[in-house]
C-alpha cells in the first residue's frame, strides 16, 4: 500500500492538517472550516474527508477519540500529532515550491 | 499483530464505528442547514447530497483499518465455505475420498517413519558406520577379538572405533524381587563414540572395562523408573547380578536406544580379555562400529579394509578365504537392512493412492466447474477477473483439503490402533500410536500438496463466454483433460491390484509351504530359567514337568527340547566343521551352517517329523558314552554321505566327540518359512553330557501333542510350569499361531496392498462411472437425433459401453506397462511368485475390464431410454 506522498495529491492532506493546527475538530469542523475560509472556492465532497482522515490516522499523523459536542452530538474529534505538526511543515514548503513551480510555468507559457 | 486481529474479527465494529462518523457528519450538516430555514427533510436530503455516496465512502475509509488482501482471502473462504455447503453431497464425497487417501498416507508415513527417516538419537549418526567381516554363518558385520585390536588405529578411513558383545544376553537380578534382565556388555569407549552422556552418574572408564576389574553397571532410564522409581541418589548402590554384586554408577539418557535395537535394562563393561585374543580369526566376536572421517564413503572405506583382510586370512584355504568379505554399513542401514526397500515401497505405494485420489477429486472439481460454467461466466461477465475467480477455485480446494486432513488424521489414528489390536507385532518398533508433530507436519503437508494438485486443473480451465453460445457447450479440451485423469486412475488400480494380487499369492504359498511337520494339534511352551539352575536342577525340573504332563489325561505324547522350529533359538556348526572318521576334510569351503537341536525321545513322534531311516533316540542309547546317537536329517545325509546308506556311520561333531547315526529324519523349516531349510542334526536332550552340547541350555520347549482342544492345553500347561516355577514368565502357543506369526509381515503386506486396490478400484471405477454418465448427459441431443434417426437402444447401450471400454482398454495397457516398470521393487518382498507373474496380470486386468463395463452399463442404460422428443427439446 503506497503511502501517497504525492505533491499534487497531497493538498488535501495540507488543507486538512492546516485546519487541525488551529486546534482539534471533527470532520464535519473540519469540512465547514475549508468551505468557510476558502469562501466557497474549495468546495470538497464532504465524504471525501473521511478516507483522508483514516489514512493520516493510520500514519499517525492525527490521532481521534470520541467526545461529546456542545450540542449533545457524539463527535469523532481528530487532534494534529507531533508528527503531524512536522509533516505539515514539510507539506506547506513543498506546496510553495510546487505552486511556485506551477505559477512560474504559467507565466512561461 | 494486533490490527491482523482486528482485520479478521472486528471487521464489523470498524464499519459500525466509521458509519457513526458518518451519521454523526449528516446529523451536524442537517443541524446547521435546519437553522438556515429547511425543513427536517429537506435538510436531511441536502445534508446527503452534499456528503457523498456514503457506501461508497465506508468502503474506501475501512481499507486503511485492514489488510486488503486478508480480506480478500476471508471472502474466498467465505464464498468456498459457502460454496461447499451448498452442494453437501459433493463436498462429502470429496471429503471422504481425501479422508482415505490422506488418512491411509499418513498411517503408512507412521509406520514407516522410523525406518526411513527419524533421526538415530546419536551425535552425527551420518557417519556412524557398522563394519568388520561378513562370513555365510553371519551375514552381518563382526570382527574377532585380534583383529578388532589390531586393526584399531590402522584404518584410514575411520577416526574413531567401537565394540559391544554381540546377541542378548539375559541376566538374572539376584535380589528381593528377582527378576530377568537384559544387560548389554560394552567396550568403555562405546557411550562416548555414540555421543551419549548418563543423565545420572557417569560412564564407566576404561580401567573398570579390564578383566577381573571391580563390577561396575549402567541403567536404563526405564530400568531405574520401574525398579528405583527414578529416586536420584542410586549412584554407588550395589546390584546383584548372576549372584555378583556390582556397583550402579550411572542413568542412561531416556531417548538412549541400542545401535542392535534392541530393549536393555543395564548396560556393563564388556571386559575383553585383550591379552588372550592372540590369533587373527578367533577369539571373541565382537559387533564393531566406527566413524568415517569426513569425505570417506563406506564403499572406500571397503576398499581400503580389504588388504589388512586378505592379510588376516593369507593362510587359510582359498575356498574359505572366498566366503569371507569386508562390509561397511551405514548405521540406519545395518539396523533395518531389507526393511528400508520394503518401506519405501509401501510409502510410495500409499502416496499414489494418495494421488490417484487427488486426480479423482479433480475430475469431480472438473464436472462441477462444468455445471457451475454459466455462473462463473456470467461473474466473469459481471467484472470479476479471472485470477480472481482462479482464486477462489484454490481456495476452495485448500479448504476441501484441510478439511480433508483433518477427517485423514482421525481416519489414520483410528487405522493404526486398530492395527496394533490385531496384530500386535506387526510393525517393527511401533509399539504405541501417538500423534507426534513429525506425523502431524506430514499430514498437513500432504493436505496442502494434494489441495494444490487437485486445485490446479480446474481453477487454470475456467469458463469463457462459450457457455452462453448455446450447443457447443463444452470446450473439447476439457473433457480431454477428464479422459486422461479417468485413464491414470484405471493404470494407477491396475498396478495396484497387481501388486496386490502378489502379495496374496506370496502369502498363499508362504502358508502352504511344506514344514516337514505337523503343527495340528501341537501346544508349546518355552521358558528360560535362572543362571542359579544347574545341570541336575534343570534335569530333575523338566522330568518332574515332563510326568506331570504326561498324566493329564488326552495327551499322546510329550517332548523337550531347546528350541522348536520353525526357527530358534537355534545353535548351529559351520559344515566343515562336521568331519566323518577316516575320511579327508570337506574342501567345499564353509558349506553354509549346520544348525542343531537337543531333543528328547519324542520329538519325533511330538511333532510327527518322519523318520525316513532308522529310529530315534532310545533308553539303550544311554550307556553307549563312547559314541552317543545323533539323527541327521535327510539333506546333512545327502551331503555327508552321497549315495551311502548313512545309518551306523561315525560323524564327528566336535573336537573329542564322535557320534553314531542311529536315524535320518525328513528335512524341517528351520531358518523361518521363506528361507529353505538348512541340513540339520539332533542330540538326544536325555543322554550325559558331551563336549559339544556343553552347560544344559537354561531355555526348555516344552511340545504335547493331543486332540483336546487347544484352550485346554494351554492353560494346563501353564498351570503345570507355574505349578514348578511360579515366577517364571512363560511364552505358550500353540503350532498353528506359531507358525502363522511367521507370515506376519507378509500378512501385513497383503492386508496393506489389499486396501490400496480396493480403494483405487473404487476410486477408478467411480471417476469412469461419472465420466461416462457426464459424456451420456452431453451428448442427450446427438442421442436424441440417433434415435429418432432409428438406431436400436441396443446399439446406443453398445455405444456408450464402447466408449467406456477406450478408457479402461488405455489404462489397462498403462497400467501393464506400469505394473512391469514396478516389479522390480516388489521382488524383494515375494515368495516364490514372480514379479511379472503373466496369470496374476491377466486375471487383474480381467477384473478392471469388467470392472469398466459394469461401471458404464447404468449410464448405457439411461442412453438407451433417451426419449428423442425431450432430448431435442431441451435447450
Amino acid at each position: 500500500m503506497a503511502r501517497s506522498s504525492d505533491t499534487l495529491l497531497g493538498a488535501l492532506d495540507l488543507l486538512v492538517l492546516k485546519t487541525l493546527a488551529r486546534g482539534p475538530n471533527h470532520g464535519f469542523g473540519i469540512a465547514l472550516h475549508i468551505q468557510t475560509v476558502s469562501e466557497n472556492l474549495l468546495r470538497v465532497e464532504e465524504g471525501s474527508l473521511y478516507p483522508a482522515l483514516h489514512r493520516l490516522e493510520r500514519d499517525k499523523f492525527v490521532k481521534a477519540s470520541w467526545t461529546q459536542t456542545e450540542n449533545g452530538r457524539r463527535a469523532r474529534i481528530y487532534k494534529l500529532t507531533a508528527a503531524g505538526r512536522q509533516r505539515l511543515e514539510e507539506a506547506e514548503i513543498n506546496w510553495d515550491n510546487v505552486s511556485k513551480g506551477v505559477a512560474r510555468i504559467l507565466r512561461f507559457v | 499483530m494486533k490490527r491482523f486481529w482486528y482485520a479478521l474479527f472486528r471487521r464489523s465494529r470498524v464499519d459500525a464505528e466509521i458509519s457513526e462518523e458518518i451519521q454523526s457528519h449528516l446529523a451536524m450538516r442537517a443541524d446547521l442547514e435546519g437553522q438556515l430555514g429547511l425543513s427536517a427533510a429537506e435538510a436531511q436530503a441536502s445534508a446527503h447530497r452534499q456528503f457523498g455516496n456514503a457506501t461508497i465512502i465506508l468502503e474506501d475509509t475501512r481499507q486503511f483499518h485492514l489488510y486488503p488482501f486478508l480480506e480478500s482471502i476471508l471472502q474466498d473462504l467465505t464464498h468456498a465455505v459457502r460454496q461447499l455447503r451448498r452442494n453437501p453431497s459433493f463436498s462429502i464425497t470429496v471429503l471422504f475420498i481425501l479422508a482415505l487417501g490422506i488418512g491411509t498416507s499418513t498411517a503408512v508415513f507412521t509406520v514407516v517413519d522410523g525406518v526411513l527417516f527419524r533421526p538415530v538419537p546419536y551425535a552425527d549418526p551420518g557417519r556412524i558406520v557398522a563394519y568388520g567381516i561378513k562370513v555365510p554363518f553371519e551375514t552381518r558385520e563382526f570382527q574377532f577379538g585380534y583383529d578388532y585390536l589390531y586393526w584399531r588405529g590402522k584404518i584410514p578411513a575411520f577416526d574413531a572405533l567401537t565394540s559391544m558383545f554381540p546377541g542378548d544376553q539375559d541376566c538374572d537380578l539376584t535380589e528381593a524381587n528377582p527378576a530377568r534382565l537384559a544387560c548389554a556388555h560394552v567396550e568403555s569407549t562405546f557411550l562416548p563414540f555414540f555421543g551419549v552422556q548418563p543423565v545420572i552418574g557417569r560412564n564407566f572408564t576404561r580401567d573398570e572395562d579390564r578383566p577381573h576389574a571391580p563390577p561396575v553397571a549402567l541403567l536404563s532410564y526405564n530400568f531405574w523408573r520401574t525398579r528405583y522409581g527414578g529416586q536420584p541418589n542410586i549412584l554407588g548402590l550395589p546390584i546383584s547380578l548372576d549372584n555378583t554384586p556390582a556397583k550402579i554408577i550411572g542413568v542412561l539418557p531416556q531417548n538412549f536406544v541400542m545401535p542392535t535395537l534392541r530393549r536393555f535394562d543395564v548396560i556393563l563393561p564388556q571386559q575383553l580379555n585383550e591379552a588372550a585374543q592372540v590369533f587373527p580369526n578367533a577369539g571373541e566376536t565382537l559387533r564393531t562400529f566406527a566413524r568415517l572421517r569426513p569425505g570417506w564413503t563406506p564403499a572406500q572405506a571397503v576398499s581400503a579394509l580389504q588388504p589388512m583382510l586378505e592379510r588376516d586370512i593369507s593362510g587359510a584355504p582359498p575356498a574359505y578365504r572366498n566366503e569371507i568379505h569386508i562390509g561397511v554399513r551405514t548405521l540406519r542401514e545395518w539396523q533395518n537392512g531389507d526393511r528400508r526397500q520394503t518401506s519405501w515401497v509401501l510409502l510410495l505405494a500409499v502416496l499414489s493412492v494418495l494421488l490417484l485420489a487427488c486426480m479423482n477429486v479433480a475430475s469431480l472439481l472438473l464436472a462441477r466447474a462444468t455445471s457451475r460454467q454459466r455462473e462463473l461466466a456470467m461473474r466473469q461477465a459481471l467484472g470479476a477477473s479471472r485470477g480472481r475467480l482462479a482464486r477462489h477455485a484454490i481456495t476452495e480446494s485448500f479448504v476441501l483439503s484441510l478439511c480433508g486432513g483433518v477427517l485423514g488424521c482421525a481416519l489414520a489414528l483410528f487405522l493404526l490402533k486398530m492395527l496394533l489390536a490385531t496384530s500386535p507385532n506387526s510393525i517393527p518398533g511401533l509399539t504405541e500410536v501417538h500423534f507426534s508433530v513429525r506425523i502431524f507436519v506430514f499430514a498437513a503437508l500432504l493436505s496442502l500438496v494434494s489441495g494444490l494438485v487437485f486445485g490446479m486443473l480446474p481453477a487454470f480451465r475456467q469458463a469463457s463466454m462459450e457457455v452462453f453460445t448455446g450447443w457447443r457447450a463444452t470446450s473439447p479440451s476439457r473433457t480431454s483433460i477428464r479422459d486422461a485423469l479417468v485413464t491414470f486412475q484405471i493404470a494407477g488400480s491396475l498396478v495396484m491390484l497387481t501388486a496386490a494380487g502378489l502379495m496374496l499369492r506370496t502369502l498363499s504359498k508362504l502358508e502352504s509351504v511344506p514344514l516337514g511337520l505337523d503343527t495340528e494339534h501341537v501346544v508349546t511352551a518355552q521358558f528360560t530359567l535362572g543362571s542359579s539352575y544347574d545341570a541336575t536342577r534343570l534335569m530333575v525340573l523338566s522330568e518332574t514337568l515332563e510326568q506331570r504332563l504326561r498324566n493329564r489325561p488326552g495327551v499322546n505324547s510329550v517332548t523337550f527340547a531347546d528350541s522348536i522350529p520353525p526357527g530358534g533359538p537355534i545353535r548351529a556348526m559351520p559344515f566343515f566343521a562336521i568331519r566323518i572318521p577316516g575320511r579327508p576334510p570337506s574342501d567345499q569351503g564353509v558349506g553354509g551352517m549346520v544348525p542343531w537341536r537337543t531333543v528328547s525321545s519324542d520329538y519325533f513322534r511330538t511333532f510327527h517329523v518322519r523318520l525316513l531311516q532308522g529310529r530315534a533316540f532310545e533308553a539303550s542309547d544311554m550307556g553307549t558314552r563312547s559314541a552317543p546317537a545323533v539323527v541327521i536329517s535327510q539333506s546333512l545325509a545327502r551331503k555327508l554321505f552321497p549315495g551311502e546308506n548313512a545309518v551306523g556311520q561315525r560323524v564327528t561333531l566336535s573336537e573329542s566327540g564322535t557320534y553314531t547315526v542311529v536315524g535320518i529324519a525328513g528335512d524341517v523349516r528351520n531358518n523361518g518359512l521363506s528361507v529353505a531349510p538348512d541340513p540339520e542334526f539332533y542330540l538326544d536332550r536325555d543322554q550325559p553330557l558331551e563336549t559339544l552340547r556343553g552347560a544344559p541350555s537354561h531355555h526348555i520347549a516344552v511340545a504335547i501333542r493331543s486332540t483336546l482342544r487347544s484352550q485346554f492345553l494351554e492353560s494346563w500347561m501353564r498351570d503345570e510350569i507355574h505349578a514348578l516355577e511360579p515366577a517364571v514368565p512363560v511364552d505358550v502357543i500353540t503350532m498353528q499361531d506359531r507358525v502363522r506369526d511367521f507370515a506376519v509381515p507378509q500378512r501385513f503386506h497383503a492386508i496393506l496392498f489389499s486396501t490400496f486396490a480396493v480403494i483405487t478400484l473404487l476410486l477408478a471405477v467411480s471417476g469412469l462411472y461419472g465420466l461416462v454418465r457426464f459424456l451420456v448427459a452431453r451428448r442427450t441431443q446427438e442421442i436424441g437425433v440417433r434415435i429418432a434417426l432409428g438406431a436400436s437402444p441396443a446399439g446406443i447401450a453398445t455405444m456408450v459401453v464402447r466408449s467406456a471400454l477406450r478408457f479402461t482398454l488405455a489404462g489397462a495397457a498403462l497400467g501393464i506397462a506400469g505394473a512391469l516398470l514396478m516389479s522390480r521393487w516388489l521382488e524383494s518382498m515375494l515368495y516364490q511368485t514372480r514379479a511379472r507373474d503373466p496369470l496374476t496380470i491377466a486375471i487383474v486386468a480381467a477384473l478392471l475390464i469388467t470392472c469398466g463395463i459394469a461401471a458404464a452399463l447404468a449410464p448405457s442404460i439411461t442412453a438407451a431410454r433417451t426419449d428423442p422428443m425431450t432430448a431435442l427439446r431441451t435447450d
